[in-house]
């Protein structure tokens, strides 16, 4: 039998987060505190711009979400700490503005597809420019399903479709397309922060090699 | 003697016909001046959340009457026990944002999209489920009643046969482009036998038990009719224009089939090769 290792290798990031999107979806009041709310995060209540994310509207919403975060936050983290440590640090908060910011009517948002999104597309360009074969293939499949998926949601008919699965009294929720939109661009921006950095690591040990050898 | 007497008396008060018949329509109160006319209807603008109105039809200026003067109908506050329970089915859904029950008092007969044009502007709805109904009653008397000529006869003798036919419909319009919606209709058919002295009493409990079992039957197809208009929506997003109002919520999600497929796409994208 295999035994789980809680040392290095083990997800941290990733578990934090899912741990407390299943805390604060199952606890009411935390949600109602969680929530990223546009009046009150431009009051002061920064903390929002991260906590929405733990935030769900229906159990098949937090079941869906949580499952794509756990397979790809995992595999980010394992492949490079930083960059999970970047998607909860920088595209956390980047997502839930933009996704407020793209669009005047919403009051509120919540939900953490808009980092899974974002840890999917960070996969998938970094299996298109470094696996190769079937690997890449997948890769590609990935990036074309999400971007069908994001155009599909800007049209009314992916809008209502969201609506419906949504049915609570009194609550109106829709989809956020900029969440998704700014997760895919966070994750674009990571995998493009990630190789400068180590284009110039790569550069600062050639200098070192090169200044050791004279 | 008494062979002719029993005839005489049973073609006097037997083997009688009378039909009551009362109700509303949704067309007479739409449509007063030209029943016939047909307005012809822009895309409805579906302005999410909605805000709902229900209302009953008025009776319209020339209301159906029966042979009699029988009192039967809708009272006020069966109309507002009804259009609660219709409001109920409403109230369970995220695009609906508030239900408003309005009086009969501010629907004019033959009032028409005027009239909901004014409702929309006291009450804000957007959308109106107008509630309508039509009841027939007949009465028949059987052979029994020849048991009337004598006094007890027509005391203990249930010889009067009602029937009650009733028809129940809840029509939903778009206000602004007077499109139909959708609409659901509920029948009922009742039938009873009483005495010439308990006719009346039976016949109002008998247009009562009309309307209930008319009304459930409308309301399971109401919430069918839901359904189906949601579906319809969504399917056809030419025929209807959603617009949200400001103040909704956002959320990030992922279907279930594309989580799922995302999911196992990442596991072998993930995957070391070996």
């Amino acid at each position: 039998v295999k035994r789980i290792r809680l040392g290095s290798d083990f997800p941290w990031i990733t578990a934090t987060v899912l741990l407390g999107a299943v805390i604060v979806s199952g606890v009411p009041a935390l949600s109602i505190g969680a929530v990223g709310v546009r009046e009150k995060i431009v009051a002061g209540q920064i903390w929002r711009l991260w906590t929405a994310h733990f935030v769900h509207f229906s159990p098949s919403h937090l079941v869906w979400n949580a499952l794509v975060l756990a397979l790809a936050g995992a595999a980010v983290e394992r492949r490079d700490r930083r960059v999970a440590v970047a998607l909860w640090v920088v595209a956390a908060p980047v997502v839930t503005w933009f996704a407020l910011a793209s669009d005047p009517g919403l009051a509120s948002y919540g939900g953490l597809s808009g980092l899974a999104v974002s840890a999917v597309v960070w996969l998938a360009l970094e299996g298109c420019l470094t696996a190769r074969g079937l690997q890449r293939w997948l890769a590609l499949g990935i990036l074309a399903m999400l971007a069908i998926k994001i155009g599909w949601e800007w049209s009314a008919a992916g809008a209502m479709f969201l609506l419906a699965r949504f049915d609570s009294p009194g609550v109106m929720v829709r989809v956020a397309v900029g969440a998704h939109l700014a997760g895919a661009g966070c994750a674009i921006f990571l995998v493009g922060w990630r190789r400068l950095n180590d284009a110039f690591r790569n550069a600062d040990n050639r200098r070192q090699g090169i200044a050791a050898g004279q | 003697v008494l062979a002719g007497l029993l005839f005489l008396t049973a073609g006097c008060v037997g083997l009688s016909k009378r039909t009551h018949a009362h109700g509303t329509s949704v067309i007479q109160f739409l449509y007063p001046k030209e029943p016939e006319h047909i307005d012809t209807t822009a895309v409805p603008v579906l302005r999410l959340p909605l805000r709902v109105g229900i209302a009953f039809v008025p009776p319209g200026n020339s209301a159906r009457g029966g042979g009699s003067s029988l009192q039967v109908g809708f009272s006020e506050s069966a109309k507002v026990e009804l259009l609660k329970r219709v409001a109920d089915e409403f109230r369970g859904l995220g695009y609906v944002k508030s239900i408003e029950l309005i009086p009969s008092t501010y629907l004019r007969p033959g009032g028409g999209f005027e009239n909901l044009g004014q409702l929309k502007a006291m009450f804000g709805a957007d959308v109106i489920a107008l509630v309508a109904y039509d009841q027939v009653q007949f009465t028949d008397e059987g052979l029994l009643s020849l048991a009337y000529w004598t006094i007890v006869g027509a005391y203990v003798v249930q010889g009067e046969k009602n029937d009650t036919q009733t028809l129940m419909e809840a029509v939903v319009y778009d206000i602004d482009s007077r499109h139909l919606l959708f609409r659901a209709p509920g029948t009922s058919r009742v039938q009873a036998s009483a005495t010439p002295v308990n006719l009346q009493e039976e016949l109002r409990r008998d247009s009562r038990r009309g309307f209930d079992g008319a009304t459930v039957e409308m309301i399971a197809n109401l919430k069918t009719e839901l359904a189906a208009f949601r579906e319809r929506v969504k399917q056809a997003p030419d025929d209807y224009k959603i617009v949200h109002r400001p103040g909704y919520t956002g959320a990030g999600s992922l279907d279930g089939w594309l989580a799922g497929g995302l999911a196992l796409a990442v596991l072998l994208v993930s995957r070391r090769p070996r």
